[in-house]
């Protein structure tokens, strides 16, 4: 839900812009305005993650739960980690 | 009921409307794009830990994150090749973003270990959040919306040079990856904010 959770906060970001703070400007809108704006910007990636997630979302209903173990570099991080608390408990 | 619109007539609308608007006083629009990237890959580094090992199935995938910040190594050396002040804070950042990438692309392939990679990126990470926050504000801290906007992006790179430091000290958790993830997207919403206050709005 974080693609769609985006867009709508760019869409209220947007309409608070147009809406409440900057009324006037919205007879003079660019090309520049439209392209760089950061509530469109922000709608355009909620946009782009939702459609990248979805297959990534029935990868993941797919898999088995061994699949969905954490990666592999926290958990080879952390067991390190743990052993030279051990060590420094014994001490 | 039907809603006409003719292709031609929205060309030419758009064609109509001006090439150069105030929103960033003519300069290069790098501040929204760079957001907008930080945002997106912000985003995909949480969905990478919502996957678990589903998300490390693909390659391009686990190097996301060195790519998009060799990409954003390789956006700051255009901007700062284009934009005709403060040069060299940018090739500064794009430099640091440069061997970020490098160094945890080579952590991503197992060359080197997550020390290794994290010595070089929170010292980075400091210094980048000094260069992009008070350098680039060029005056007071406080004297504008702009220049506070400019120090919330550098409080942002320290305080994830601050969840790195965490990580060093306590050992990888989740709770620590996540905070990661969602600074990379705080960072972008920063830069996305700081385009909010650039120009005239």
């Amino acid at each position: 839900m974080l693609g769609p959770a985006l867009q709508a906060a760019g869409v209220v970001w947007d309409l608070l812009e147009h809406g409440v703070f900057a009324r006037a400007e919205i007879g003079n809108l660019t090309l520049e305005h439209i392209i760089t704006g950061p509530a469109h910007l922000m709608m355009a990636t909620g946009l782009a993650l939702s459609a990248i997630c979805i297959p990534i979302a029935l990868q993941v209903a797919a898999a088995s739960p061994e699949d969905l173990a954490r990666p592999d570099d926290i958990a080879n991080d952390a067991e390190p980690m743990g052993e030279l608390r051990t060590a420094e408990a014994a001490k | 009921m039907m809603l006409a619109i003719d292709p031609g007539d929205l060309l030419g609308a758009v064609s109509r409307l001006p090439m150069h608007g105030d929103t960033t006083g003519g300069a290069f629009p790098g501040h929204p794009f760079f957001g907008a990237g930080f945002l997106f890959v912000g985003s995909l580094m949480v969905v990478e830990l919502l996957a678990g090992g589903v998300w490390s199935r693909v390659y391009w995938r686990r190097m996301l994150w060195p790519g998009a910040l060799l990409t954003a190594a390789a956006g700051m050396l255009i901007v700062s090749y284009v934009q005709t002040d403060s040069k060299s804070l940018h090739l500064t950042l794009a430099m640091l973003l440069l061997l970020g990438g490098y160094t945890e692309g080579q952590y991503r392939l197992g060359k080197i270990s997550r020390a290794s990679a994290d010595a070089f990126a929170i010292p980075a990470l400091i210094v980048g959040g000094f260069v992009i926050g008070p350098m680039h504000t060029n005056g007071n801290l406080m004297s504008s919306t702009l220049a506070q906007m400019h120090l919330l992006v550098g409080v942002v790179a320290w305080m994830l040079a601050a969840v790195k430091i965490m990580r060093v000290r306590f050992g990888p958790t989740i709770a620590l990856e996540y905070s990661f993830a969602s600074g990379v997207m705080m960072l972008g919403l920063s830069l996305l904010l700081l385009q909010q206050f650039h120009g005239a709005h």
